[in-house]
């Protein structure tokens, strides 16, 4: 047993039940400043990761692994919690009481998505994936006076046990005809065997338990409601963090234990790529919450992910890790935006957002800059992004995914360019500037500059991105 | 006396999860719909041990304890969900909970 493999994990955790205790001690209005030292102390564990708080090496009889692409997942779910933390502290007026408690629920589901990032085994995967989903069924459901609030938890609520249930049944066939959980013990099996019909069906079981978590057809049905009724921050912690979990945990699969039936799986990954891309874009064209909108564009963007991994090479991959990278800030950038727009708006309707250019310029830019990089248009993140996505399924040939692909890229621009217009080229419904407060300003910048820098300075990152890559695919 | 092999356990385990997933399917009361998913993981919890028990192996024992601990507190924390629901509207019927809409 060594327990530093986990260092980062518990330092996570720990940081999670010293805001949870702090907040008794505090005074009620100050209390939204525990997210900031929830957020410090993220940077700090981030740090750390730079610096001894990262030991590689697997153990715990090889159900935990910590690679470079661990190693990039962690850091990526430290980045985006402090993130979301920082703007659930401009958010916390309107999360009703234990704002403290709301702190403590992101870092425990950051803590289960660090973990996902080093699964090895099925059992790991299953406390792992639980960890995060079951924090998130109570933040999205946190605003408990609000009906879309709860009634988006009890939807996600009963999908994602639905889920859960389909996953466990799928591992338990698993497990009982290969006699192991662990993702090596399954590929040495599928090696020396052919797959039989019970493992076939449990395969498929988790995957339609991973897809659900990625958010891609035929698993999307919870998406567009969710997004809409959870508070803004959540929505913005589903988008980038729980996708992010999915896609490592489906990578260690596909890559892990079900190597040996590649070629079959490449095929079935490509037509959920497809159908996502296809769905997710011409769905999301008559969208007027501009919520539901990212909800649908979140299924077409797991559609781009997905191409990605269609490719199953190693630029296939380091494209999805570089994806998911760039989606992260473009993200949090929008959903930044509707945070501070969920004060003044009476609902997030694209009606309202008209005009908002001469109301809050830096709302509007920020906006734009958002939906600019979700389009893909250069030189924002999300361009390079989907760049590498296409180069790595054309070089695959694959002309096919790539003709979808290109389509809904298209569709997608007439959507999120809609909502542009609105902002700068309609008159507002009401007039009066929208202040921003001095955290969600700084915010904005950031995430702003993230987009901008990372489509411009694409090069560390990718290497980042293709050394861990590399450690995956082999 | 037939021995009890190991398909006799799988067909219960597989009765088990349909009659779960008709009832997610069809009932419209969401503790009902709540009690069949928690059928669904109880189906998974017999294959589990009857699997273990002819695998020669407790890996599958183990995984048990680790579904009934995650079942447990899903049923903490979805309960919670749907009494707050039930204050708010006075209902627990999953038909009636359609505000959003396009």
């Amino acid at each position: 047993m060594n327990f530093s493999l986990l260092k980062l994990e518990m330092a996570t955790c720990g940081l999670a039940m010293l805001v949870l205790m702090l907040e008794a001690f505090v005074q009620r209005r100050d209390r939204r400043f525990l997210g900031y030292i929830g957020a410090a102390g993220l940077v700090a564990i981030l740090a750390w990761s730079y610096h001894g708080g990262f030991v590689a090496g697997s153990g715990f009889d090889g159900i935990w692994v910590n690679d470079l692409t661990a190693l990039y997942f962690k850091r990526l779910f430290l980045i985006g919690t402090a993130l979301v933390l920082v703007m659930s502290v401009g958010f916390a007026r309107q999360l009703e009481g234990g704002v403290g408690e709301f702190f403590a629920l992101l870092m425990f589901a950051c803590t289960g998505m660090m973990l996902t990032a080093s699964v090895n085994d099925f059992l790991m995967l299953f406390v792992a994936l639980e960890t995060v989903t079951m924090s998130f069924y109570i933040l999205v459901a946190w605003l408990r006076r609000q009906q879309q609030s709860l009634e988006a938890g009890v939807k996600y609520l009963i999908l994602g046990a639905l889920s859960s249930a389909f996953l466990v049944y799928g591992i338990t066939f698993i497990y009982g005809t290969t006699g192991t959980t662990g993702f090596a013990g399954v590929a040495a099996f599928l090696k020396a065997n052919a797959a039989s019909a019970p493992l076939k069906i449990g395969l498929l079981l988790v995957l339609a338990g991973l897809g659900f978590k990625i958010a891609s057809v035929p698993f999307h049905a919870w998406v567009p409601d969710v997004y809409q009724g959870a508070p803004a921050p959540v929505t913005a912690f589903l988008a980038v963090g729980s996708k992010a979990a999915g896609f490592v945990l489906l990578l260690r699969v596909l890559f892990g234990a079900l190597l040996p039936l590649k070629p079959t799986w490449v095929l079935l990954i490509g037509a959920l790529a497809g159908l996502s891309v296809l769905y997710g874009n011409l769905a999301a064209m008559p969208q007027r919450n501009v919520k539901r909108l990212l909800g649908y564009s979140s299924i077409s963007h797991a559609g781009f992910l997905l191409l990605g991994v269609a490719a199953a090479d190693v630029f296939g991959v380091s494209a999805v890790l570089f994806y998911l990278f760039a989606y992260l800030f473009t993200n949090l950038c929008a959903f930044t935006v509707i945070s501070c727009l969920a004060e003044t708006l009476p609902d997030d309707e694209r009606e309202n957002y008209a005009g908002l250019a001469q109301r809050s310029p830096l709302l509007a830019a920020a906006m734009t800059v958002a939906l600019a990089s979700l389009a893909g248009v250069p030189p924002m993140a999300g361009f390079f992004a989907k760049f590498l996505v296409f180069t790595a399924i054309i070089s695959q040939k694959m002309w096919c995914l790539t003709i979808i692909g290109a389509i809904g890229v298209v569709v997608s621009l007439y959507y999120y360019l809609g909502v542009v217009k609105a902002m700068y080229w309609q008159e507002p419904r009401e007039t009066g500037a929208i202040t921003v407060t001095r955290p969600m300003k700084a915010l904005l910048w950031v995430t702003m500059l993230a987009v901008i820098g990372i489509g411009v300075f694409q090069g560390s990152l990718t290497r980042c991105a293709l050394d861990a890559a590399a450690t995956m695919v082999k | 006396m037939i021995p009890v092999t190991l398909e006799h356990y799988l067909i219960v385990s597989g009765l088990l999860f349909s009659l779960g997933l008709a009832g997610v399917m069809t009932r419209r009361n969401a503790l009902v719909v709540f009690m069949s998913l928690e059928l669904m993981l109880n189906a998974s919890n017999l294959a589990l041990v009857a699997f273990s028990r002819f695998n020669g192996n407790l890996h599958g024992q183990v995984f048990v304890f680790f579904i009934i601990t995650v079942a447990a507190a899903e049923v903490a924390v979805g309960l919670a969900i749907i009494v707050a629901l039930f204050r708010r509207r006075q209902t627990v019927q999953v038909d009636e909970i359609t505000s959003m809409r396009l």
